[in-house]
């Protein structure tokens, strides 16, 4: 059963409603609570359209300076690792694909614990994100290498050589983290589990071109992506170069994901669950599911990171956590249910 | 429900190999393949599993580089086209085409158009009607909005064929169309096939079952070891002698009382 009906505005509208009412509760709640409607108003004056003043400067600090990156950086990384995640999952024809596949996160996540434990982190901000994002591209290029002879990538082999490299990276992770210092190993473990604390509005205005480019063009391979679903012999001969189309698409949503994953750390499930439920509100048609699942994962992003905020105030839970602990039971039932997507390729 | 057939200034369209190889790694796996297939002719390639009947259809379908000769599409070599342009002129079948995502069996049918569209472009009244037609001659209709995961084997066959048609194609390549396909189903494609050739596409079909073969095309290649070992009328190409050389079956024909059509029988 699945409403065919729901036009693909619909649910863009549907899912752009729900994330600006969700965004302006996840600015309002927190370890301290600011009113709703003081919390629109803020905005509202900060976009200049009242002149209005009722609120103390502490509280338009704590929404302005504080949430409100946070927030955005939620719904970009969010976002970016469902719509990458739904990308994937067409490219291999394989549900059970994530973006981390190609050994992207654990690259990153490489990249950023080398930078921690050589003390390059201190020195400015976007060392460790340029760190995680060089590791993640680093090992996606790996993996791409390796899986490729004579200009061929089968994607058997590019899916064996993702977990090989993968295997590595974390390998060379762990080595790395009992070689550190006690207070060292407290902060890679933090980096290693994911958040979104250390948000800026230096790090929004970094990342939002580089995903909302990757999106757009992205957007423009819908029906490439729906033809690629009919298998690459049929995709041949209707007309898509099966071969380029999979190698451009798995290009751009590894470098989205490279980009969000090097400032959120890694933060797992968001790209295999969110597709998952939304193929099921929206069928598999991708001009429909990838709009829809890059609002949807930021949605789910938001919440998740508002949960990790005021679950145990005042201390706040490690992001990863709160996705991994909605997204490893949902994965677990995909795996009784969905044996199909568990078929050799 | 058909279209017609091309009207007289309608220049009928070929598709020719000459002397083609195709080798993979050391294996020529096809010696030498020079044919002719216009469009409006009916064509069952038979011979032996690993004889290269499938290979021979990818390399037509472009799917696979010649390594000698040439294909050529109404003259010009198939290296001059680009995917879509050749997708606007052949489609292409396959022997296992199954697809595991729900989609709207209406959706599947509106791949076929892709060929015909620009990227920004959306679906034109012109598609839409392109993709009923398809729908309504392979008798798909009534499956419309159902999911192309929930429909049965036979069903999904002639769906997959209504995609096949959406793109208009003068040449429809078929990787064993009614394998796995129960007898209904089977007789259905096969008429389908008939009816389509008498619209004016060529129809190039992979047939494993000689007597199906036999009764259902003009016209049979006969493939044995990567070289063409007959090429014309089928009870011509298929003699008992050649059966027993390239199969190593004996068999037996018969004429039908009623219809006087061959009957093709094996001895066990």
């Amino acid at each position: 059963m699945r409403p065919q009906g729901v036009p693909a505005w619909g649910s863009v509208a549907l899912f752009s409603g729900l994330l600006g009412v969700v965004g302006i509760a996840a600015l309002a709640i927190g370890s301290v609570n600011v009113p709703f409607e003081r919390t629109i108003a803020i905005l509202l004056h900060q976009l200049r359209l009242t002149d209005e003043v009722a609120w103390t400067p502490m509280q338009a600090t704590i929404i302005l300076q504080v949430r409100c990156p946070r927030v955005l950086m939620a719904a970009l990384v969010g976002g970016g690792l469902a719509l990458s995640g739904a990308v994937m999952q067409g490219i291999f024809q394989n549900p059970m694909a994530d973006p981390g596949l190609l050994g992207v996160s654990s690259g990153a996540a490489l990249g950023a614990v080398l930078a921690l434990t050589l003390g390059l982190a201190m020195q400015h901000y976007l060392i460790l994100p340029g760190f995680a994002f060089l590791g993640g591209l680093a090992a996606a290029c790996v993996v791409y290498g390796l899986a490729t002879s004579g200009g061929k990538t089968p994607v058997a082999t590019l899916l064996l050589s993702g977990v090989a490299v993968s295997s590595l990276s974390a390998a060379l992770t762990s080595f790395m983290l009992t070689r550190s210092q006690y207070s060292m190993m407290r902060e890679i473990l933090f980096w290693l589990m994911g958040g979104l604390e250390a948000s800026s509005w230096d790090h929004v205005r970094l990342t939002t071109p580089v995903v909302l480019l990757g999106v757009a063009l992205i957007l423009l391979f819908t029906r490439d992506l729906d033809i690629l679903l009919c298998g690459e012999q049929r995709a041949l001969t209707l007309g898509v170069d099966a071969q380029w189309c999979r190698m451009l698409l798995l290009t751009l949503a590894t470098a989205v994901t490279a980009v969000v994953v090097s400032l959120s750390g890694t933060v797992g499930f968001v790209g295999l669950i969110v597709p998952h439920m939304l193929r099921l509100i929206v069928g598999p048609q991708h001009h429909r599911l990838l709009p829809v699942s890059f609002l949807g994962g930021a949605l789910f992003l938001i919440l998740a990171d508002l949960v990790a905020r005021i679950l145990v105030r005042p201390q706040e839970v490690r992001l990863g956590i709160i996705t991994a602990f909605v997204g490893v039971p949902f994965f677990l039932y995909l795996l009784r249910t969905q044996r199909r997507g568990l078929e050799p390729l | 429900m058909i279209p017609p057939p091309p009207v007289g200034n309608t220049p009928a369209h070929a598709l020719t190999l000459e002397h083609v190889d195709y080798q993979a790694g050391e294996r020529r796996i096809l010696k030498d393949i020079s044919l002719q297939v216009a469009s409006g002719e009916s064509v069952a390639i038979v011979g032996r599993n690993g004889a290269g009947k499938s290979t021979l259809l990818h390399v037509i379908a472009g799917l696979l580089p010649v390594s000698r000769g040439e294909v050529h599409l109404d003259g010009q070599p198939l290296s001059h086209f680009t995917r879509k342009a050749i997708a606007r002129q052949m489609a292409l079948l396959p022997q296992q085409a199954r697809i595991d995502f729900g989609f709207q069996v209406h959706d599947i049918v509106r791949m076929g158009r892709h060929p015909h569209r620009g990227r920004f472009r959306s679906a034109s009244p012109q598609d839409e009607a392109v993709v009923h037609q398809a729908m309504a001659v392979t008798g798909t209709e009534f499956l419309a909005q159902r999911l192309i995961t929930e429909v049965s084997g036979g069903e999904r066959q002639l769906i997959l064929l209504a995609q096949a048609l959406a793109q208009e194609p003068h040449f429809l390549l078929l990787d064993e169309p009614t394998a796995n396909l129960d007898i209904a189903h089977q007789c259905h494609v096969m008429q389908l096939l008939q009816r389509l050739a008498r619209a004016g596409i060529g129809v190039m079909a992979v047939i494993h079952d000689l007597s199906m073969a036999v009764r259902c095309f003009p016209r049979l290649i006969l493939l044995d070891d990567g070289t063409i070992a007959g090429d014309g009328a089928p009870t011509e190409v298929l003699s008992v002698e050649m059966i027993k050389r390239v199969f190593g079956v004996q068999a037996r024909f018969y004429q039908d009382q009623d219809q006087g059509v061959p009957l093709l029988w094996f001895t066990m």
